[in-house]
């Protein structure tokens, strides 16, 4: 490893002994159940982690954050596609985007669990219908931005439609949607839990809204520090290791 | 003379309102090397698009005659590498079902010592060699160049026109050179068709009669062009 990812590293670590410091320093002098310190938010987040249901209230939770984010990049990213591949259809759908833009969540939350009930599809459908018109704003704009020469060659050669979108197209396309990749994850759960909240009644936005009624904070923040965890290390673990390949000959160039 | 291997007609070309080609003929013998020499901005590049078929545009019609199946090289006036593939990969993405293998191919154009370096690692000059070698992989029957050597230094780029040289005389490619340098055209090729710009048409054609090897820069080019240009002093000028 190299001197300069190691000071990195050491610099990422010491932001957060810093960070945690002061929480505990500001916990103590305060001496309040509103803010309890993080000695024992950690103990109360082992203290569910082993006895309680956290895991599996995390496990539900997580597979919502999956679905909706696969359904929002699948088809955010084809309708962003279509619409910076095409005039027309660009001119037709732009308002409608600009709506989806700019309606607040909770309504597409209300709205969704009303016309399709308190179901498992309603929520789903709900966090993706939120994420969908800022996926496609993303991918339009890599869209708009496909070097046509490049397409040419494809055309001269002859590649086939496989080979054309695979090794021509869609890598023109990848820091764009690595970037709603990224945006997308963090948005998808902070929503799931508002769904959750409102509908379910199992998953991390549930269990929130039962310790709020308990004015258990620790607890909350114990849920809240695991759930951020898990998806910290599918950032470094997932998207880092992806876009470190796929920019493979970005890093490398002189 | 055997049959042709491309006969261009084209009537009319416009870009909008603007005209660019006009009644223009072309037949290029197969195996044939010739180029076209004209003004910048006079069509030419248009006119590889449209015997590419890359525009469909226009009025008129080009035939493609000879081999059952019609490969065609371009060489873009830059190197239009996917700049995501190494230079291995870049080759293989056309090369589907070459008859040489690419590893051959690297190995012909000089490319072997990089074949796993990005296109952004390489000088220009193997850029546009790689560009190159690409278009000669498919073994094409027709190959357009697009003023290929136009901004590498000389040493590069007498070597890439002897590299072009060897490369159409070992297989039995058509080519059309396009070039605004008279000197490179009689260097390279059998025939130059003089073009005027907007809208382009032919106002002569040479036949060039020098003997190979001809070296870029050596006196009797040299005299070749002058005495081209003191015959048709507008030649170049559009």
């Amino acid at each position: 490893m190299s001197k300069y990812r190691t000071d990195q590293q050491i610099l990422r670590l010491g932001g957060i002994a810093a960070f945690l410091l002061l929480w505990q320093l500001v916990a103590v002098a305060l001496q309040d159940e509103i803010l309890p310190t993080p000695v024992i938010v950690m103990q109360t987040l082992i203290a569910t982690l082993v006895s309680g249901d956290m895991l599996e209230h995390m496990g539900i939770t997580f597979l919502r954050v999956m679905a909706a984010f696969v359904l929002a990049l699948g088809v955010g990213s084809l309708i962003g596609i279509l619409m910076g591949r095409s005039r027309r259809l660009n001119a037709v759908f732009d308002a409608v985007l600009v709506l989806g833009l700019n309606i607040p969540a909770l309504v597409v939350i209300f709205l969704c669990y009303i016309w399709f009930g308190l179901t498992e599809i309603a929520a789903i459908l709900a966090v993706a219908v939120n994420k969908i018109p800022n996926t496609a704003v993303t991918l339009r704009e890599g869209a708009r931005a496909i070097d046509n020469e490049l397409m040419q060659v494809a055309s001269v050669y002859r590649l086939s439609r496989r080979q054309t979108l695979f090794k021509v197209f869609l890598p023109q396309l990848y820091p764009y949607l690595m970037a709603a990749t990224r945006s997308g994850l963090a948005l998808v759960w902070k929503i799931v839990l508002v769904v959750e909240l409102l509908g379910r009644s199992n998953g991390v936005g549930f269990k929130l809204g039962i310790y709020f009624q308990y004015f258990d904070i620790a607890s909350i923040l114990a849920y809240t520090i695991a759930f951020a965890a898990i998806i910290m290390l599918i950032e470094l673990l997932v998207f880092d290791k992806l876009d470190q390949r796929l920019a493979r000959w970005r890093y490398r160039a002189s | 003379m055997a049959l042709p291997g491309l006969v261009v007609n084209i009537t009319s070309k416009a870009f909008d309102s603007q005209m660019v080609i006009e009644n223009f003929s072309l037949t290029l013998g197969q195996g044939e090397f010739i180029s076209l020499v004209g003004p910048s901005g006079c069509g030419k590049t248009t006119l590889l698009n449209l015997v590419a078929g890359l525009d469909t545009q226009f009025d008129g019609d080009i035939r493609h005659n000879g081999a059952e199946q019609n490969r065609l090289g371009y060489v873009f006036q830059s190197p239009r590498l996917m700049p995501w593939l190494t230079v291995m990969q870049n080759l293989e993405l056309v090369c589907g079902d070459c008859v040489t293998e690419p590893n051959k191919i690297l190995d012909q154009f000089g490319l072997m010592d990089c074949a796993r370096a990005f296109p952004s690692q390489l000088s220009g000059g193997m850029q546009r060699r790689l560009s190159l070698a690409r278009a000669f992989s498919i073994e094409p029957n027709l190959m357009l160049l697009d003023e290929p050597f136009l901004s590498l230094d000389l040493p590069s780029a007498n070597q890439l026109r002897d590299l072009l040289t060897e490369q159409w005389r070992q297989r039995s490619s058509s080519v059309i050179f396009v070039t605004h340098a008279l000197e490179e055209a009689l260097a390279l090729s059998e025939r130059v068709l003089f073009l005027s710009s907007k809208p382009m048409q032919l106002i002569h054609e040479y036949r060039v009669e020098t003997s190979r090897p001809r070296r870029m820069g050596c006196e009797e080019l040299e005299r070749e062009a002058r005495r081209l240009l003191q015959k048709f002093p507008d030649l170049l000028s559009g």
